[in-house]
């Protein structure tokens, strides 16, 4: 479904340059990805290539959707203000601290996404079934300063997942809670992107669950003393 | 690039104007701080500008609706042929003239009801008199009409309507001569500022007929027969009235050749002849504006006309607009700027501070223009909302400024019959003032949504 190849991305410049390097990945439909390694090993900065945010400066990103494919290197050198557009239809973001819009209530949060593509209020049967196994029915109503890290965490959840985006970015989304919740946390969104089919790569420096939960793994090494992370 | 990706998501403009609201109104806190800077700035500049308006225009009103101030007074005497008043008469800046005769021949003896007599002034008058039209009181025609001043009408008790008993005296080769002539009273003109004597406002015929009698001639408007009382007979107008309206009397098609061709006379003329010149006039201007170019302008004619006016007080208020205005301009520019400051400094604090929520709407795939309408909306709401309180501060102001007005300024209002007002703005004002606000706060959204441009969704990502 994406594919990167050759991809070079680096940030900052001189002595604070720091690059990464993708030779060859391939994220396949349905497939649970989790991208390791240790803190500043660039796995944010891949995030955000993958997530249309950040331009790598050479190599191909493509995506392989059902009925298009769609070269993103070219869109970022020809048509970058179409990235906005894709982003809001074709993916969904889970941060670190949730990322909710503290202006909105918890359903507002998560039909958001629908409503900026035009998709009406309603709750369809899927999200219905998302946020039932998410356990937030009762916060619909509360704004995010109201809800624990782990309701917020949840709630995000179900927001990236409220317009049915072909791929999930996840970064580091069990973080900022304690290990025991971060697990379960985690646990229930693997379960759920398996129930429902979805794609998804999660960034995480947490390894230990990973073979538990039988994620996939692409890890992070620097090379060159330190200036420059291969994922492989 | 794959025809597939083409196709794009358009946000809808309601849902950016949703957010903005509610977003607003959760951080209230925020917005309250906006609002307090914004009415701060625009409520003490709107009742400056308030009253600006309302003293200029009160005195602007109180300098026109009294028509004593459009007069230009002539001081003493000199040779007016009825050229120089054809001209004046043409002259678009003066609403009425009419000629005066003599000082010595502009009085007459008033018989009261006591048989007292009352030396009064006689003022010629006409249709088209500012004095009449403020009070919509008719010229009178006939010679035997008159109209007195308030002051006359209070000292001798005389009401509209009645008939009052006027005497003429003149020496005929060294005898006394005593005429008489009943006139009757038409109406009586309200208390002007330049009409606070007892005087009587006639035709400038009866004006003249008077000069003619203590000059000698036999007029057939008073007849001395043995000092008795003689009742008045009509006599053919000779003078038409002066006014804008009916100059006729010096156009050509109507003059009379036997007026205009004969040279200037003496005092020792034949009594029978008519006279060529008259000594002043009464002058009055179409606006407050026209009085200083007029009385100017008479000063530095050939004839040397000195005139009084009040064109001193009305560049004093030319002088206090001005001043008004400057001031108005340095607590505008105090106001802008270090409003400017406070404003742009708050409004990028606050787009700082809602950093990371701007990051996560791109993030979601909310473009830059849909940001920039997300603050544009907001800094619009903020600013109208501000303009709101202030134009109702400023409405307070008016309200109480208007108690105060009504003790300071009641009996002006009486008189002019006429609503004046020291705090006044208009609609047109507010929308120009609302204007003003809004080019202003546009400026510092400009700046603010420069800012808010070079947010990245990324931005969210790297969050602790």
């Amino acid at each position: 479904m994406i594919e990167l190849d050759n991809l070079y991305c680096m940030r900052g410049s001189g002595e604070q340059a720091f690059s990464i390097h993708v030779p060859y990945l391939n994220i396949q439909t349905g497939e649970i990805v989790a991208i390791t390694g240790v803190s500043g090993s660039g796995k944010s900065t891949l995030l955000e290539i993958l997530g249309l945010i950040l331009q790598p400066q050479s190599g191909s990103l493509r995506w392989q959707l059902p009925k298009r494919n769609i070269d993103i290197s070219h869109l970022w050198q020809n048509h970058p203000q179409q990235l906005d557009s894709l982003r809001m239809r074709y993916l969904g973001f889970v941060l670190q601290t949730g990322g909710l819009l503290p202006f909105l209530t918890v359903q507002e949060n998560i039909l958001l996404p629908k409503q900026l593509l035009r998709q009406g209020e309603s709750w369809d049967v899927e999200l219905q079934v998302i946020v039932k196994q998410l356990d937030i029915l009762h916060l619909l109503i509360k704004k995010p300063y109201q809800l624990s890290i782990g309701e917020r965490q949840r709630v995000a959840i179900a927001r990236a997942l409220s317009h049915h985006p072909l791929l999930l970015l996840a970064d580091e989304p069990t973080s900022a809670l304690d290990p025991a919740r971060a697990e379960r946390v985690m646990q229930l969104f693997v379960e759920l992107m398996r129930s429902q089919k979805r794609t998804a790569v999660i960034v995480t420096h947490d390894y230990s669950w990973i073979g538990r939960l039988g994620l996939r793994e692409i890890r992070a090494s620097l090379e060159l003393g330190g200036k420059i992370a291969c994922f492989s | 690039m794959p025809a597939s990706a083409k196709k794009r998501f358009t946000v809808s403009k309601k849902l950016v104007l949703t957010l903005a609201f509610k977003e607003l109104r959760h951080d209230w806190k925020a917005t309250g701080v906006l609002l307090c800077v914004i009415v701060s700035i625009v409520t003490p500049l709107l009742i400056l500008f308030g009253l600006k308006q309302g003293v200029i225009n009160t005195q602007r009103e109180l300098l026109l609706n009294d028509p004593c101030n459009l007069e230009i007074k002539m001081l003493g005497h000199y040779h007016l042929s009825p050229l120089w008043f054809e001209q004046k008469a043409k002259d678009s800046r003066i609403q009425f003239i009419i000629p005066i005769t003599r000082f010595l021949n502009t009085d007459i003896n008033i018989i009261d009801k006591e048989n007292k007599n009352s030396f009064v002034d006689l003022i010629p008058t006409g249709q088209g008199d500012p004095l009449l039209k403020l009070t919509a009181i008719a010229a009178p025609v006939q010679d035997n009409e008159v109209l007195i001043t308030h002051a006359l009408a209070k000292r001798l008790h005389i009401n509209k309507g009645e008939q009052i008993q006027s005497q003429l005296f003149r020496k005929m080769n060294n005898e006394s001569q005593t005429s008489h002539a009943s006139l009757l009273v038409k109406d009586i003109l309200p208390d002007y500022s330049c009409l606070q004597r007892s005087a009587i406002l006639t035709t400038l015929n009866f004006l003249k007929t008077v000069e003619d009698f203590k000059e000698g001639q036999q007029v057939d408007l008073f007849k001395v027969e043995n000092n008795k009382l003689v009742t008045l007979k009509k006599k053919p107008n000779d003078f038409k009235q002066l006014s804008k309206n009916n100059h006729s009397f010096f156009s050509s098609k109507n003059k009379n050749p036997e007026l205009i061709e004969q040279p200037i006379k003496t005092e020792s003329v034949v009594p029978t002849q008519t006279k060529t010149t008259y000594a002043k006039a009464r002058i009055f201007a179409k606006s407050l504006e026209d009085v200083t170019a007029l009385s100017d302008e008479l000063r530095s004619s050939s004839e040397e006309i000195e005139v009084i006016s009040k064109a001193a007080e009305i560049e004093k208020l030319k002088q206090l607009n001005n001043f008004l205005n400057i001031l108005l301009l340095i607590v505008l520019l105090i106001g802008a700027v270090g409003g400017g400051l406070a404003l742009g400094g708050n409004f990028l604090l606050t787009i700082e501070r809602k950093r990371l929520q701007i990051a996560q709407l791109r993030l979601l795939g909310i473009g830059k223009k849909q940001v920039n309408l997300f603050l544009w909306v907001q800094g619009i709401i903020i600013t109208s909302t501000a303009f709101i309180m202030a134009s109702l501060l400023s409405l307070i102001t008016k309200i109480i400024s208007d108690i105060y007005s009504q003790d300071i300024l009641g009996e002006v209002m009486q008189i002019t019959n006429n609503e004046v007002k020291i705090f006044y703005l208009s609609g047109q004002d507010y929308l120009f003032a609302y204007t003003g606000t809004l080019i202003f706060s546009s400026l510092v959204i400009l700046i603010g949504t420069k800012r808010a441009n070079s947010i990245e969704p990324g931005e969210q990502l790297r969050e602790i």
